[in-house]
Order: C-alpha cells, then structure tokens, then sequence
C-alpha cells in the first residue's frame, strides 16, 4: 500500500470582472481497482457553491460556481488516495497469436470502438504504419507494447517548447520532439492504427524521482490487451505504470481531459496559472 | 375552378391519380370548391395571408443587423386529402419506424449488439460525427431518445408511400400545421364540415403530455420548458407558439443554470427547479462544458444534471447519429432486428457513395441520380442529376470523391404532384408535394399527429420542398 | 415570470418613455425658440436639445441636430434607437404580453423607421412629433387596458416610472443651465418666464399648473409642481410613488428586508415626500442630481432584486 497526498492549485486572473462562471475540475484521483480515494478536500477564495458529478467516460469531476463576481479565482484542491502496487509477474498465460487475433474480432471491435477510433489530436496517415516495429504474433502482446514504447522513447526528444495543448500526434511526431501529451497522443494514435484500443491518461506522477512531468499534472497512455486488460504505458519516462502513478481521467485524448475548463461570461483575457504536488505519505 | 385542372405526363396526381376524374375521397371537396368562383377565392387567398402576417407566422431571415426580414411561408389554399384507411396504415409506419429508431439508439449507446451481430456496420456509426461519447451509458428518463420525430414521406408514381428521411434531432414545422390548419377553417368553413377531417389541434397538449411522462423519477408535477436558441432563430415563432400553446416558459440557455447537478431558470422571485427541457438547440450548443465552449447559448452542468438523471432532454442528445442518410440504408434491418417485423414503410433504395460497388455505380450514373450529404437537413447540398450539366455531373463527383462516407445517393423519385394556385399564371397548375409527419413517443405514449405539413415546391418541376429552398405549404386534411 | 423576460418588460418601458420624451423635448424647444424673445437663439435651442440627448458638442447644424437626436441609430439615444429597442424588449416576451400591445408598439416602430428624414428636418417635425408621441399615448393606454395587472404589468409601468422621474430631472436641469446662461447675458423677467414656459411644456404641464397654481408659475412654483406635487401624473414625486406602487405589488414579502429594492424606495419615497421647496432651491444643481442618482440606485435594486 502506498498513501498520497496530492494538491491541485489554480490561480486564474482577468482583465475584467467575471460576474458569472462554472468551473469544472477534473483534478481527483480516480476511485476504484487499485486506487482508493479517502479523502479530498476544496477551498477557493471566493463565495461558491460546488458539487461533483460523473464526466462523459466517468470521471469524478468537481463543479465550482462564484456566487460572486471576480476578478481573481484560487481554487485549491488536495486528497488523500491509496494505491496498490502492481504486481507484474501476475500475468495470466495467454496464447500470444490467439491474443492478437482477438483484434479483428468484431464484438471486441465494437466494445472498444470509443478507444479505436482516431481522434483530431491522434491520427496519422496510414503509411506511418510501416516505421513502427514489426508485429510477431508468436510473441505476447505486452512485449510489442514495450518495444512500441521504446521506439518512441528513442525518437522523441522531450522538448517542453516545442508544442502546444492542441498539436496534434503527427505533428510532434514529424519534428521528433514533444512533451509527455504528445508522447501519449504518438503513442495512442500507433496503437490505433495497428486495430488496438488505447485511451489517453491524466494524472499525477509522485514526484521524487528524476521524471519528466513534475509540478505540473501528468499524462500517459492505456492499452487494452486481450486478456491482460489496461495497460498503463508512459513512454515520456520509458516506463509502465507502477504504484507512482495516480490516475484521474481517462479519454479518447487531451481534450476529454483537461484538468480545468471554464466556461464565463466575461471580455477581458485570462491567465492562469497551475501548479501540483504529490506528496508520499508513508511507504508501506 | 377545378374543373379544368389537368396533369400530364407520367407523374401521380393525389387529385387525379391517372384519371381525368377525381379520385374518391376528393370528390366532395372538388364539389364544394365549385361553388366559389375565381374572385372569391382570390379574395379568401388575400384574407389568408393577411391573417398570418398579422398573427407573425412568419419565418426570419437575419443578416447583420437586428431587424432582419419576416417573411410568411407561402400558404396553398387546396387542400392535401388522405384517406382514413391509407392514413392508418401510414401511421402504424410511423409508430413502428421510430420505436425502432428509439431501440436503436438505446442500443447504440448501451450494448451495441446491433453492430456486434453486424446487422449495422460498426465503421458507419463509428465515423458519425453525431454519435456522442457523451451520452454513452446514459439512461434518459423515461427511455426514450426521440421523444419528437419528423419523418418525411413522398408518394412516388408507382401510387406508394416511401420515407424519404428520418429527422429525429429537432425536427420543426409542426406550428405552420396548426396555422394552416387555423386559417383554413376560418376561410372554408363549410367545406370543412361537408369533409369530416380528423384534428390537429389537440397537437399542443398531447406534447404537453408527452414531456410530462418522461419527467425524472419521483417528479410528480414536472416543470416543463422550451429551449430556444433566441428570436434571431429563424423557427422562433414555432418556439414561442409551441410554448405559449402548451402554457410552459420559454426559456434562452442564459435562463438556466446548474447547481449541485439540478437545472433551474431565474424568475423574478429567484430560482425555479426545471425538470423536462424541450429543447430546440442543436447537441453541440447545449452545454458549453462538454461541447463548444464558446457557444453563448448552452447551460454549463445540463449533460451533469442529466446524466444523474434529474433532467430529462427532449429529444435526447446524440439522436442525429440515426438520422444519417447512410444509416437510413439499414433502417428495414433495424426494424427487424428490433420489433422482428417487417418494415411497413418502404425505404428509397439507396446507394452508400463508401461502398465499393455502390461508389463505382453511382460514378457512372450520377446523371439519373439524386446525390445527397448524409447529415444535412433543409434540403442542402442536394443535386439532382437530371438537372444537371455535364460540367456539374464532374462537379458531383469530385465532391463525392473527396469524402465518400458523406454521400448517398439514390434514384430520382418522382414526387406525386397536388394541384396548386399559381400566381404568375392565376390557374391551378400541378406541383410535387411530400409530407413532414410529426410522431411523439413518451414513456408508455405514442401519438402522430394525423397529418402533418404537406409541403409544395411551388417552382413547376422542382422536387426540393423545403421552405427554405422557396417551398410552400398546404393544410393535410386525414378524412374520419 | 423569467427575471431574463421581466429585464426586457422594464426596458421597454423605459425604452418607450424616453424616446417619447425626446421627442417631446426636441419639439417644444424648437419651436418656442421660433417665437420667444430675442436673447433665446435657435443656436441655445439647438444646444438645449443636444444636451438633453447626452451630447456635448454643440457645433452641429440644425439639420444635424434633429438626425442626430431623432433619426440617428448610431447614437443609443436618440428617438430611434429608443424604438427600436423597445420593440426588440416587447417582441422577445411577446407571448406575455397581449397582441394589442404587441400590435400597437410595432405600429409605432415601423411609422418611425419608415418616417422621411428629409421631410422631418425641413417641414414636418411638428407632424412627426405628434403623430409619435400620439402613438406613444396609444401604447400606453394598452399598457393599462389590454393586459392583467399583474407582474407583466407592474414591471413595464415600474420601468416606464422609473425614467419618467429620471427624465423630468434631466429636462429640469437642462433648462435651469439654459436659464442660468440667459441670465449672465442680463437678467430678463421675460426671458425667464419663456424659459418656465417652455419647461413645464416640455412636461406637458404649462396649462395644467397655470390651473393649479392660479397663475403663471415662477421658479419656486415651477419646482413645486415638477418635482414635489404628489398628483400630476408629471412630477418626480407622482413617478416616485408609482414606481413604489408596483415594486410593492410585485415584492411578496409583508415586511420587506432591510436589503430588498422595496425597502430601499419606502425608505427614499418617504424623505422626498417631505422634502420641501426651498430644500431645493438652496442648491438646485447638486439636489437634481441628488434625486437623479437615488432613481439609478433604485433601478439597480430593481435589477438585481427581480431583473437578473
């Protein structure tokens, strides 16, 4: 077992006086397998009403109005979650070549049709198919993932200047360089491409190692393997999900997730400013 | 002044039906109508379109600024008459076609074993922009999707009935019926009574009554409201004739607000619990969180409040994936694979432009073809290929070329023409009709309103009867 | 009633009664500068109407002028920007309010929008007027008779009241700055009593407070009747009272809130209503515009009250 707490802190300002607004946060850990959410708490310093409410892919989200006029918002969310470890080498045995046949099967195709579908942010063209390693049914799945993971680990550069919040995945990927949104749009729209599901991942990376991804909120990849289920990949670190990643959200890509969305009447420009932190609470 | 009323060629007269006599069931109304004569006619004509100007049955066409132009919808003083025995029959069509379409949808966004036994193919649903993610899992109160359906009908010359397309989004034009409907009594009054046809008016309360049924659980005395994106709408009239008709607010997305998952609307004397929310806003403008951010017209929260089921939206969003014109295809399967029967309605055969064979026979014979974009309505980007030059035939073809998935096509039906005044020529000439029926489903409620808009191209020879392609409307008369 | 509905019920009755007040303003003041005495220049009449529309510069020629306060949409108050959003507020509630209102309040717009400006800045301003603030009456009459008085009714009179009293304020001071120019040019008793005349015109009470006065009104009497009589329809403290009037029929409570717009105009309404005369005549300039700004306060307790 492994207990965190996380904080969430926004701090939006404008040039003008916002007399109406709803905010949703979707900053909570998610609750549920191996992650338990034991506490959470808000604050914000303006008079509010808040409630939460379950997003479009079931996501715990959080609901914030001002009672009030404002021209500056702090809304500070932290939580208590527990997490299990995941034991790797519990792997049921799985026969690699009916797994991967699994693929072309239509009722799996319509049951993940949401994760298989190529989204504005992760489609590629077709031809894209034939840079990525060759598929050998005689091997697990897992391994393809891992070896998909290392390939773009090796080619993209981590480059936080190089993209914005709605680069799309070709883009990123023809420069070569990205940070960890891109890694998981790359990474989802390859997966795709090849017939498996994958969905995009937001959350927070405790913080300690030497990860990309620290102080702000973290984003990576799920794969869906026959029979093994969702796998967690977060290619930016080169690694499969472990007990230091907390998940929130999951979606079709970024814009499913985005950890705040306003939506105000108001002129005047905004800007805002995030922060996270993940603190270990006490190792097992 | 029928008398000499004349159709030639190969179309289907509703009037004449191939004889030079009336058929049947519009012997009375010829007879009666003989009794007026040209001037008087003229004169009842004028009083008609007065009455509607003066009452703002109007429709608006807005530029850029605020006073915008309101013109009447062209109002045909003949007429449309339907028999009981056919109309029965058509609305058992109705009734069947749209609870499969409502099965459908359910389906679609719960199990899909439609698409799993591959009845329907999983790239078409897939690749439609109207299937929303969000409404996944989602269980609308009362189970229903398409509370309000406007399937539209053409006779062909073959005498039969087909559905030319499903509108199951926000279908509008009910309110013209009830206007028509209005002043046709108030100028005709006696052959209306000669003729025995069957009510319109009960339309509103029956609407009424249908919102009410799917209100959320443990709602005994739900509040109802309309949705209007504004009175820049070209269809507010509707809007507020709807709302006014059945005694409910009309309400814009500014009206309303979520809190703690409820959806309530700003009175005078502070906030109102809403519980059924008709709404005449397109999907991606009624709540700017999960769809357009920008959009001014949604409330922020409503899918929230819906999803936990404290609100009910009528119709349900996400409908338009079953309105596609390339689902439409498979309709007579869906009916089947959800009622196990046979469709009564017949389908227009039709060829999806994705298909390989049905790409390459469509190539080659776009001239006898009508070429269709699969989720347009109002009758746009539609090109008839006997209309069309050579030069525009290539035209097509690129455009389908360039994005297949979007385009149908199907053979040029002949729609059945009506006698129709013409005003440049002051005579009755024959002009196509179709017919927008309207059909209501509520939780253990199903309703279509007998009749429906029978609307005219009032250019000789046009098929496309939209009004906002210049078409007109008639008074649909089902006998009792 | 929707608070968004009861907003564009208030704003039309403003709407309605400040564009039937600039209508009158302009009349009246043009055409008694044709006749008065020769210190009253058509150049003061025409800076007159000016200011009363809010506009400072003074450079404008006549026929400027009368399109700019009038005809012009560019400028949010003249005539018929008035109008025209006083029908836009009556057509987006039209299923509240009855087909006669509706009905007569289009009738009005279209005879202003389809009114020849040449022919209203050459010939015909005083047929234009009258026909406009006849049609004005009209409206109103509707108003009182063809609709259920209850808060549709009350929150269009509450707004029409409310700047009614704004704008007898507004047409006091415009003519006390004129009688206060005139009067640095030499003082004049015939001057004054034009300038008296005119105003109580303007209000539509020369006749009415000769009567009630028994004779031609000096200032102080003037300011009585405008401002403090509490029965012509015309006077600040008549409005003041309507507007308590029916914010009371609307509000539900039996004894309003300290915070509640009700509250705020008993309280207000009862300092005025024993206000007297010479209270202010000692500073004329700076009590009008006391009174003017207690009338946006109280509008903006209406507003955030039942309107938002």
């Amino acid at each position: 077992m492994y207990d965190y707490q996380t904080g969430y802190h926004a701090h939006n300002k404008y040039e003008l006086s916002v007399p109406q607004a709803v905010f949703q946060l979707l900053v909570l850990p998610s609750d549920g397998g191996r992650q338990q959410l034991l506490d959470y708490n808000l604050k914000a310093n303006v008079p509010h009403e808040w409630w939460t409410g379950y997003n479009a892919f079931g996501a715990n989200c959080i609901l914030l109005a001002p009672k009030k006029a404002f021209t500056e918002i702090e809304i500070d969310i932290t939580t208590h979650v527990q997490l299990q470890s995941i034991n790797s080498f519990e792997r049921p045995f799985v026969n690699s070549e009916e797994q991967w046949n699994r693929l072309t099967d239509l009722s799996f195709r319509v049951e993940h049709g949401t994760y298989l579908a190529q989204t504005s942010l992760t489609i590629f063209q077709n031809k894209e198919i034939s840079s990525l390693p060759p598929i050998d049914k005689q091997q697990p799945m897992i391994d393809y993932i891992v070896s998909l993971k290392n390939t773009l680990y090796d080619q993209l550069q981590y480059d936080g200047g190089s993209t914005d919040a709605h680069t799309p995945a070709h883009k990123a990927w023809a420069n070569r360089k990205g940070v960890c949104q891109d890694f998981g749009h790359v990474f989802i729209g390859w997966c795709r491409m090849l017939g498996i599901p994958a969905r995009y991942v937001s959350g927070y990376l405790s913080q300690g190692h030497q990860y990309r991804g620290d102080g702000q909120l973290h984003a990576w990849a799920e794969c869906y393997l026959p029979e093994d289920g969702w796998v967690g990949v977060d290619a930016s670190n080169n690694l499969l999900v472990d007990h230091h990643y907390i998940k929130i959200a999951h979606g079709r890509d970024y814009y499913d997730c985005s950890a705040m969305t306003g939506v105000l009447i108001s002129g005047g420009k905004q800007v805002s400013l995030h922060s996270v932190s993940v603190d270990m609470q006490s190792n097992q | 002044m029928l008398e000499n009323y004349k159709c030639e060629g190969e179309l289907f007269d509703e009037m004449l039906a191939k004889t030079p006599k009336a058929v049947q069931h519009y012997e009375k109304f010829v007879k009666q109508f003989a009794e007026y004569n040209k001037s008087d006619f003229l004169r009842l004509k004028d009083e008609a379109k007065i009455q509607f100007l003066n009452e703002g049955i109007t429709f608006a066409t807005y530029n850029n600024n605020a006073e915008g132009t309101e013109r009447i919808f062209p109002f045909d003083m003949i007429p449309r008459i339907i028999p009981a025995k056919e109309w029965d029959f058509i609305e058992k069509g109705l009734i069947q076609r749209n609870l499969a379409i409502n099965a459908f949808l359910d389906d679609l966004y719960h199990d899909k074993k439609i698409l799993k036994d591959g009845v329907v193919p999983l790239d078409l649903i897939q690749s439609s922009k109207n299937l929303l993610a969000q409404m996944q899992g989602v269980n609308p109160p009362g189970g229903i999707y398409n509370h309000i359906s406007g399937t539209d009908l053409i006779r062909h010359n073959d005498g039969e009935y087909y559905v030319l397309e499903d509108n199951v989004r926000v279908p509008s034009g009910v309110s013209y019926v009830l206007a028509n409907r209005n002043s046709l009594k108030k100028t005709l009054p006696k052959l209306f009574k000669q003729c025995k046809v069957q009510l319109v008016q009960e339309y509103p309360d029956k609407l009424l009554q249908m919102l009410q049924s799917v209100a959320p659980q443990g709602v005994d005395e739900p509040n109802c409201v309309l949705l209007t994106p504004g009175m820049y709408n070209s269809a507010y009239f509707e809007h507020s004739f709807l709302a006014q008709s059945m005694g409910i607010e009309l309400v814009e997305g500014r009206d309303l607000f979520v809190e703690k998952n409820f959806v309530y609307m700003k009175t005078i004397y502070g906030p109102k619990r809403v519980d059924v929310i008709y709404r005449r806003v397109d999907d991606l403008f009624i709540d700017p969180l999960e769809f357009k951010e920008d959009s001014a017209l949604g409330t922020a929260g409503l899918m929230h409040a819906y999803r936990e089921g404290n609100v009910a939206l009528v119709n349900a969003p996400g409908t338009g994936v079953a309105d596609d014109k390339a689902v439409y295809i498979y309709m007579p399967e869906i009916i089947k694979y959800y009622l196990g029967e046979e469709a009564i309605l017949n389908n227009v055969p039709t060829y999806r432009c994705e298909k390989e064979d049905d790409f390459k026979y469509v190539m080659e014979n776009v001239h006898q073809l009508v070429v269709k974009p699969v989720d347009e309505s109002g009758g746009y980007g539609i090109s008839i290929g006997n209309t069309l030059t050579k030069a525009e035939i290539e035209e097509v073809k690129v455009t389908i070329k360039a994005n297949r998935r979007k385009y149908i096509a199907q053979p040029i039906m002949s729609l059945s023409v009506h006698p129709t005044y013409i005003e440049d020529s002051d005579q009755f000439e024959p002009r196509h009709i179709d017919l927008r029926t309207f059909c209501l489903l509520g939780k253990d409620f199903q309703y279509a309103l007998p009749g429906g808009l029978t609307r005219v191209a009032l250019k000789k020879g046009e098929l496309i009867v939209n009004s906002s392609q210049g078409g007109g409307s008639k008074d649909t008369w089902i006998l009792s | 009633m929707l608070s968004r509905i009861a907003n564009n019920l208030f704003w039309m009755g403003r709407y309605l009664e400040r564009a039937e007040s600039m209508t009158r303003f302009t009349k009246v003041n043009y055409f008694s500068a044709l006749d008065g005495p020769i210190a009253v220049s058509r150049e003061l009449a025409l800076s007159a109407i000016l200011r009363m529309n809010g506009m400072s510069q003074t450079e404008l020629s006549e026929e400027d002028t009368l399109l700019q306060v009038t005809f012009a949409k560019g400028n949010g108050n003249s005539v018929i920007s008035g109008v025209i959003a006083a029908r836009e507020n009556a057509r987006s509630a039209r299923d509240v309010i009855s087909t006669e209102l509706w009905e007569s309040i289009n009738k009005y717009y279209h005879f202003v929008l389809e009114y020849k400006i040449e022919d209203y800045q050459k010939t015909h301003l005083y047929d234009f007027s009258q026909r406009a603030t006849d049609m004005a009456m009209v409206i109103k009459g509707k108003i009182d008779s063809t609709l259920i008085h209850d808060p549709t009714w009350d929150v269009i009179k509450a707004g029409l009241f409310v700047e009614r009293a704004i704008q007898i304020l507004r047409t006091i001071e415009v003519k006390y700055e004129d009688m206060k120019m005139l009067d640095a040019e030499g003082p004049s008793i015939a001057v004054r009593s034009h300038q008296l005349a005119t105003l109580l015109d303007t209000l539509e009470s020369f006749d009415i407070s000769k009567k009630y006065c028994s004779r031609t009104p000096d200032l102080t009497s003037a300011l009585e009747f405008l401002v403090l009589n509490p029965d012509f329809p015309r006077s600040f403290l008549f409005c003041l009272e309507s507007v308590k009037f029916h914010i009371g029929r609307l509000s539900l409570e039996k004894h309003p809130s300290v915070e509640s717009a009700e509250y705020f105009i008993n309280k207000n309404y009862s300092k005025v209503k024993y206000t007297i005369v010479q209270d202010l005549e000692s500073d004329l300039t700076t009590e009008l515009s006391t009174l003017t700004n207690l009338m946006f306060e109280i509008a903006g307790k209406i507003e955030s009250q039942y309107l938002s």
